[in-house]
């Protein structure tokens, strides 16, 4: 599901971060699409790469962050909460009902093991920001190579 | 329609440094009742610093700006959902006291609390002729 790709001269060529944008723009494109097919997902992610891991960011506006968890294992993170419903007074009348409410829940495949220990998430103005190192025994490892 | 989708405000696309970025429009909650009316709106990533409530004329617009985000050494590789700026306008049928509006963001999400003025029109009984 995730494209994940290890570049790390990408910040310093010029034509490949252009290149870069237009896949972002692309995979927006098929995201939308899919959020018109298959739209039960929630909820939806961007998600951020680099050398150490992945960062997955959310929007989950007005969550209780007790009624929220964050679970990782080896190489699944699983997303789950609740929306809690507006409660009403006495004499008051639910107009219009847009916002979404009720638990939810979104397990991800990561395409390797988190360091568990150093899984960080936080929350700020309704959006979840998870951050997801990769376990260090699992990181590429540059082989020398010697002269003969 | 499903909550899930961000909605494209009506309003025009704004121009940034960016480039071209969406402003979609807040998924709301409207709770009514004889003396308040109190708004609720989804906008996530927004702070109390950047939202801007103003009612004029019986129209209630409601912006908020959300800040691009992103992470030194990060690059995006994937992405479900696109991040822009808030607007949204109702037309409010009830007569509001200006001095009296609460607005508060917690969590990316706007609570508004207008209450009504007392009704200004009088009931004209109907007498038999």
């Amino acid at each position: 599901m995730f494209r994940y790709d290890f570049d790390p001269d990408f910040h310093s060529n010029f034509f490949l971060s252009n290149v870069g944008a237009l896949q972002r723009e692309i995979n927006k494109l098929f995201a939308s699409m899919a959020g018109h097919r298959a739209s039960k997902e929630y909820p939806l992610v961007n998600v951020w790469t680099s050398e150490d891991g992945i960062k997955l960011i959310a929007e989950l506006p007005g969550i209780n962050p007790e009624k929220f968890s964050v679970e990782v294992r080896d190489d699944t993170l699983m997303l789950s909460g609740e929306h809690e419903p507006e409660s009403l007074n006495e004499g008051e009348v639910l107009h219009r009902r847009e916002r979404r409410e009720g638990k939810f829940s979104r397990t991800f495949n990561l395409p390797f093991k988190v360091e568990q220990k150093d899984v960080t998430a936080t929350y700020k103005n309704g959006v979840l920001t998870v951050t997801l190192p990769i376990r260090t025994a699992d990181k590429p490892q540059k082989i020398e190579i010697k002269a003969a | 329609m499903d909550a899930v989708i961000k909605k494209e405000s009506e309003s025009v696309e704004t121009n940034d440094m960016q480039g071209t970025r969406t402003t979609f429009a807040p998924n709301v909650d409207i709770i009514n009742s004889d003396n308040a009316i109190t708004l609720i709106a989804d906008m996530p990533g927004v702070s109390e610093n950047s939202v801007t409530v103003t009612l004029e004329n019986r129209v209630l617009d409601i912006t908020g700006n959300v800040e691009h985000y992103g992470f030194e050494g990060y690059k995006e590789s994937y992405s479900e959902y696109e991040v822009g700026a808030y607007s949204r306008s109702f037309s409010i049928s009830d007569e509001i006291d200006k001095d009296a509006i609460d607005a508060v963001v917690k969590n990316g999400v706007l609570r508004l609390t207008l209450r009504k003025t007392k009704p200004v029109s009088k009931k004209i009984e109907v007498k038999a002729a």
